[in-house]
């Protein structure tokens, strides 16, 4: 018994702890060694001579004393900088090797590329190899220089698709990090957007960069995010997603804490807001934190248009959202158990089309939700092609079908429609689906309890919404503890002059975003000259 | 307890709300609703006859609208109203529901026998509303009028709906009684309660249209106008239209009506008044001991139609002259409700006593046991102020013939 | 102290004070069942308001000499350990009342209008286990919830006054003092009660951001469900006359009257949205407070594990509280809870603020 028990403890050890060192072990501890030729084995051992490891030797200088080495994985590397930077300014020396090594040399003189470091660890040669260096190895030296050239190909800077504006920037974040940081530097001009870089995954190592505006954003919540980070042990982080649940606060709750966004218009304005943002190799959403609830509602159009249109919409979101929420179990509660609600013209109507059905409206209720699911699913999952036919087969052919043939009502179509349409009007994607997901317990919770079971589950929701918190801050702040002043950026949208202090007081340490009395006048009309002036 | 644990208990929370049986489920068509119900005597000795209309909801909005009735008429009996309700269930499939009642109406034969024993039940029951239109039926069974219908609606209560908020809004012939406002009626001490009377009109002598028949021909309607009297909760008489609508300038709820005049000097020639506003105020006095009531009425019309030409510029006297007799025809409507309360009834039904109630209160200690015959002798001052204020787009008549 | 970690700012006690009279208030308006002559019942409430003035301020005035520290705290620390425990177990046993009545008058409530045929056990259990849940969240949690639910139950209660305006007859409320102003003794006592609840401000008061604030937001409180109370006794005599004291619930049955257009009648399902929000809150913040005071009565180290056996408990006190809505009515109307509270209150503060007198002039001498 107590072996198995060691065994098991054993298993998890390793789970635990020894991963990254596992990991690590092994061959590729070890330095580079003199000679050219056991390098070149070692590395071509590591990568298992795969195709796309290209080595070539060269001779450095006309005096062709020394070989070197150049290893570079083709297709990372851009491979005009290679024959510009690196082969011509290696082949073309005419020079003699001065004083000093050849690596010296070469790094300082002769290689043009932009970055040249010097290693003599062989996990980072193979590391700069991985990720698009190209590494220059000289016969007799146990050093290398990696040299930055990559230039791999990449999705070109095009229109987000998840969250399309109609007025505003039209660009998105692409796969690469650098390109995004470049887009992000674009926004902001100021020295002070710090990029903290790490990498998170043993194998997959990929580049993480914590984005922040020094002396905006609040020191605890960056120190938290390092933190976090810097816990993750995992093999591999393919998106940001992967990346947000290990972080996240609640990890059990429906609601996200952190925002994934694709547009850098966003990821800047709320970075001045004094959040900070995650930016993740290999995928174009980025993470902001910390989020609060109003956030989700909040599209970027709201602060390029007028600020009417911008509160109005804030406004129907906000309703919607709820709508979204609540409508199905709302309807089969009152239809079930409070039908002296409606008026007693709408109450016979819906009556009468019930009348043949032979489903109680629960279950009416809950197959169209689930067919509807399976109906959007399918249609996001199908070719471009077949799109269309679908949705327009989906909704007009079996909708009418299925009431024609008395399987459901006309007025449960009409309310499953409704609220899918709602749903959508979420600007994040993430607290959409979440929201969709809860609506069936408050089906199920109206069909037995009628619209007390709905406010009891609105009560535990909103409890639970009251309880969370995203990196220390209340996730349902300005509302929760009601702070007055960030009233202006959440129901309605105050006109940027009136936009004095940065909302999210509680947690920035620069308050002001402006100065106050920004209001535009127009200009006084010009003093009349009065004789002698 | 972590997280897991809370969250444990919330699933066992909702399992548990599976394993019951959601006791006040109902399927929205598994109710029948309830447009009206009539209450009477029954046959039985001792007995109550409950009738309700149900409406039949597939005849009104279904897939295909039928021509046929859109209720039906069914009667169950009881000794009380409740057991005559639960009796409706050996012969309706459908439960009936009454959150949706518009009208209680009530046989003239069981409303005086008095109508305590049969409202209890309508004002406690959590389904039924306080906002039921209480009418007694003159002349004949509550379930008679019950089968009638009415033009321009498929549902009678929404037709009778609209004729007494017609009425009330622009006839004064009627009396919009709520279940609410009759309770409190039969509770106020120095007041007696009044409800709206009905009758039926154009019933072809022995047909019982109970059973279906097609909606082309509407052989029973009714007529909603006038009032009933009642002393305590038995009804003891009624007041025809024009007494109702003398009740109504007292209690000052003309909303709006048409007073017929003769323009000055010609017998045959009449004036129209379009009576837009009117208020009543009514002040309880004490005189040598004696209670009197002075009702000060003020109303507000406009000149509507005449038969006559008639330049009101050129003939001013004429214009107050005409006002003066609204004056003298509302005086008479006043009077004769007052003459037929006081002496032919007995019963206060404008409410004098309460308003001694409420202001002089330790006199209405004294006079309350009395008080029945004090009404009958109560001295009432009437005081009715006209105004005539405008004549539409004409300011004189068209033809000087 | 350790044990609640959490601050609240006094809008947010405001808020649970708010919640808590108007769980009372609309629900089931104990002044007004069976008192006779109806139409002044709100000059009782007036009475009583004007009473609870300076029962609030003994309140906040001890909690004032024993800053930080919650009633059962200073009872242990002004009147020794052994009598400090009983003062406490009297809080505790009235805080418990309190949780037992309250729940109680919404499970009967929610059986008579709304759904009638579902047993009392099923709304009772699951009060409590969300108020419970919410009570655990700890106190920031629910009063950051009560905060904003505030802000939805005062647009319903203005909503709810508003709305039945064509109902009402103002003249109904006279005549005025009928039997005398002497009379309206009894029924201020018994509603009394009502504001006696207020003593688990003993519990909160410690816990506030802004010490100073005590004061200030909890007369607010205090004032506005004072006045709630005052407009809905003028609002039912103007709706329902005479037979107002006839009714169960007479807030809802206002609520019944309301009809927009003869197309919004019968909204008071949504009305029961406002009980169990505030109810719900309210039931947390006593779960709560009993859960604190326990657990300072036995010096234990936490609180949370507490609150799931207090509800348990509460759930067959509040079933075998009652034998029925009579007696539930006569308790609450016919003085025994006006009375008992007073009685309690008076046995808990007058000892507290006797030991510190005689401390003060013992400190003095």
């Amino acid at each position: 018994m107590s072996k198995i028990l060691d065994i098991l403890k054993n298993m998890l050890k390793i789970g635990r702890r020894g991963l990254k060192e596992e990991m690590e072990q092994g061959a590729w501890n070890a330095p580079l060694s003199n000679s050219l030729e056991t390098n070149e084995d070692t590395i071509s051992n590591a990568f298992g001579h795969s195709g796309d490891l290209v080595l070539r030797r060269l001779r450095l200088g006309s005096a062709h004393k020394h070989e070197i080495l150049l290893v570079y994985i083709d297709g990372l590397v851009d491979n005009n900088l290679i024959s510009t930077a690196v082969i011509k300014g290696i082949l073309s020396s005419s020079k003699r090797v001065s004083l000093g090594s050849p690596i010296d040399f070469l790094q300082e003189q002769m290689i043009l590329a932009g970055s040249v470091k010097r290693v003599s660890d062989l996990m980072e040669v193979l590391g700069g190899i991985s990720t698009g260096h190209c590494v220059v190895l000289v016969e007799d030296y146990c050093e290398a220089l990696v040299c930055g050239v990559q230039g791999a190909e990449h999705r070109g800077i095009q229109e987000p698709t998840t969250e399309v504006v109609v007025r505003g920037p039209k660009e998105g974040f692409t796969e690469v990090l650098r390109i995004n940081t470049a887009m992000l530097r674009r926004k902001i001009g100021s020295p002070r957007l710090w990029f903290e870089e790490r990498e998170v995954g043993t194998i997959s190592k990929t580049k993480v960069s914590i984005a922040y505006i020094k002396g905006v954003a609040s020191q605890s919540i960056v120190e938290e995010v390092r933190r976090r980070i810097e816990r993750i042990t995992t093999d591999t982080i393919n998106e940001s997603g992967q990346l947000e649940e290990y972080i996240e606060d609640a990890p059990l709750s429906p609601f996200p804490t952190l925002i994934r966004t694709e547009r850098p218009d966003r990821v800047a304005g709320e970075l001045m807001e004094g959040r900070v943002a995650i930016l993740t190799n290999g995928t174009p959403f980025a993470l902001i934190l910390p989020a609060t609830f109003s956030m989700y509602l909040t599209a970027s159009e709201d602060y390029y248009e007028r600020y009417t249109v911008g509160s109005a919409l804030r406004f129907l979101r906000l309703i919607t959202f709820f709508l979204s929420l609540t409508f199905p179990s709302i309807y089969v509660a009152i239809t079930t158990f409070h039908q002296e609600m409606l008026p007693t013209s709408l109450v016979l109507a819906i009556a009468a089309q019930r009348e043949g059905v032979p489903f109680p409206a629960v279950v009416e209720a809950l197959l169209m939700e689930v067919a509807f699911e399976i109906l959007r699913e399918a249609g996001v999952r199908l070719p471009m092609v077949i799109g269309p036919a679908i949705s327009i087969v989906g909704v007009l052919i079996l909708g009418q079908a299925a009431v024609e043939a008395s399987l459901v009502s006309s007025a449960m179509i009409i309310v499953v429609a409704v609220t899918a349409i709602a749903s959508f009007t979420t600007p994040i994607y993430s607290l959409g689906i979440s929201v969709r997901l809860l609506r069936f317990p408050l089906i199920i919770l109206a069909s037995t309890l009628g619209l007390f079971g709905v406010f009891v589950g609105l009560f535990m929701l909103l409890i639970h919404l009251c309880s969370l918190r995203s990196f220390g801050v209340p996730y349902l702040e300005p509302l929760a503890p009601v702070v007055f002043s960030d009233f202006k950026d959440v129901m309605i949208r105050a006109p940027w002059w009136a936009m004095d202090t940065r909302p999210g007081l509680i947690w920035t340490e620069r308050p002001t975003l402006q100065e106050k009395q920004l209001k535009p006048r127009p200009p006084k009309a010009p003093r009349k000259r009065r004789k002698g002036e | 307890m972590s997280i897991r644990t809370r969250r444990l208990v919330l699933v066992v929370l909702i399992l548990m709300m599976f394993l019951t049986s959601c006791w006040n489920r109902r399927e929205i068509e598994t109710l029948g609703f309830v447009l009206a119900v009539g209450v009477d005597k029954a046959a039985e000795e001792g007995k109550i006859m409950l009738s309700v209309q149900i409406a039949k909801p597939f005849a009104l909005a279904g897939p295909s609208v039928v021509a046929e009735r859109p209720f039906w008429l069914v009667s169950s009996t009881g000794y009380t109203v409740f057991e005559a309700i639960r009796n409706f269930l050996s012969q309706s499939p459908r439960r009936p529901f009454w959150a949706h009642n518009r009208f209680i109406l009530i046989g003239e034969e069981l409303a005086r026998e008095g109508i305590m024993e049969i409202i209890d039940l309508f004002a406690r029951d959590g389904e039924s509303r306080r906002t039921v239109q209480v009418v007694i039926v003159k002349g004949a069974k509550a379930v008679d009028l019950l089968q009638a219908e009415f033009e321009l609606e498929r549902l009678p209560s929404e037709g009778a709906q609209g004729i007494l908020l017609g009425s009330l809004a622009g006839l004064g012939t009627t009396v919009g009684t709520e279940l609410n406002d009759l309770l409190q009626m039969l509770e106020l001490p120095g007041m007696e309660p009044v409800a709206l009377r009905a009758e039926i009109v154009d019933r072809p002598p022995d047909v019982d249209l109970r059973g279906q028949s097609k909606r082309d021909v509407i052989s029973t309607s009714a007529r909603l106008s006038g009032a009933a009297v009642f002393k305590k909760d038995k009804l003891v008489g009624w007041l025809g239209p024009k007494q109702t609508r003398g009740l109504l300038w007292i209690k000052g709820e003309i909303k709006g009506t048409v007073l017929v005049v003769e323009y000055p000097n010609e017998q045959d020639r009449l004036i129209t008044v379009e009576v837009i506003r009117a208020s009543s105020k009514v002040t309880p006095k004490i005189i040598d001991g004696k209670p009197q009531i002075k009702i000060e009425i003020n109303v507000e019309g406009n000149l509507g139609e005449t038969q006559v030409f008639f330049d009101p510029i050129t003939q001013l006297e004429k214009w107050a002259s005409i006002e003066r007799r609204v004056a003298e025809a509302i005086r008479g409507e006043v009077q004769s409700v007052l003459d037929a309360a006081q002496k032919e009834y007995k019963s206060d039904i404008f409410g004098f006593g309460t308003s001694f109630y409420r202001n002089y209160y330790k006199e209405w200690e004294r006079m309350q046991a009395d008080w029945d015959r004090l009404f009958q002798e109560l001295a009432v001052e009437i005081d009715i102020r006209t105004g005539l204020r405008r004549s539409g787009l004409a300011v004189r008549g068209f033809l000087d013939i | 102290m350790q044990l609640e970690k959490g601050r609240i700012s006094g809008r947010q006690m405001m808020a649970l004070i708010i919640l808590g009279r108007i769980v009372s208030i609309m629900i089931t308006f104990p002044l007004i069942t069976g008192l006779s002559p109806v139409q002044d019942a709100w000059l009782a409430g007036l009475v009583s308001l004007a009473v609870a003035i300076p029962f609030l301020l003994w309140i906040i005035k001890l909690a004032e000499w024993f800053p930080d520290k919650t009633i059962i705290e200073y009872a242990i620390e002004a009147l020794g350990p052994f009598f400090g425990r009983i003062i406490g177990a009297a809080v505790l046993s009235y805080l418990i009342w309190d949780i037992v009545v309250a729940t109680r008058s919404i499970g009967d409530s929610l059986t008579v209008a709304i759904m009638p045929d579902t047993p009392i056990l099923v709304f009772i259990i699951v009060l409590l286990a969300i108020a419970a849940n919410a009570a655990r969240c700890g106190l920031e949690v629910f009063s950051r919830m009560g905060e904003n639910s505030l802000f939805v139950v005062l647009a319903f209660v203005l909503l709810i006054w508003v709305l039945p305006y064509e109902k009402t007859d103002f003249l109904r409320l006279k005549p005025v003092l009928s039997q005398g102003p002497l009379w309206l003794i009894r029924p201020s006592i018994s509603s009394f009660s009502f504001y006696t609840e207020l003593i688990v401000l003993g519990l909160i008061v410690p816990y506030l951001n802004k010490r100073d604030e005590a004061l200030k937001y909890s007369l607010l409180g205090l004032l506005i469900s004072g006045v709630i109370l005052v407009v809905f006794a003028i609002l039912v005599v103007a709706v329902f006359g005479p037979t107002a004291n006839g009714l169960t619930m007479p807030p809802y049955s206002l609520t019944r009257m309301i009809t927009i257009a003869r197309f919004f009648e019968r909204v008071e399902a949504i009305s029961m949205g406002v009980w169990l929000l505030s109810s719900g809150i309210n039931l947390a913040t006593l779960l709560w407070a009993t859960a604190i005071g326990l657990a300072q009565i036995f010096n234990l180290k936490g609180y949370r594990f507490l609150v799931y056996p207090i509800a348990a408990l509460a759930v067959p006190l509040s079933v075998v509280a009652f034998e029925s809505i009579v007696e539930l009515e006569r308790f609450l109307e016919y003085d025994m809870w006006g009375y008992l509270s007073i009685i309690m209150v008076l046995v808990i503060l007058l000892p507290l603020t006797a030991a510190w007198l005689f401390r003060r002039l013992r400190s003095d001498a």
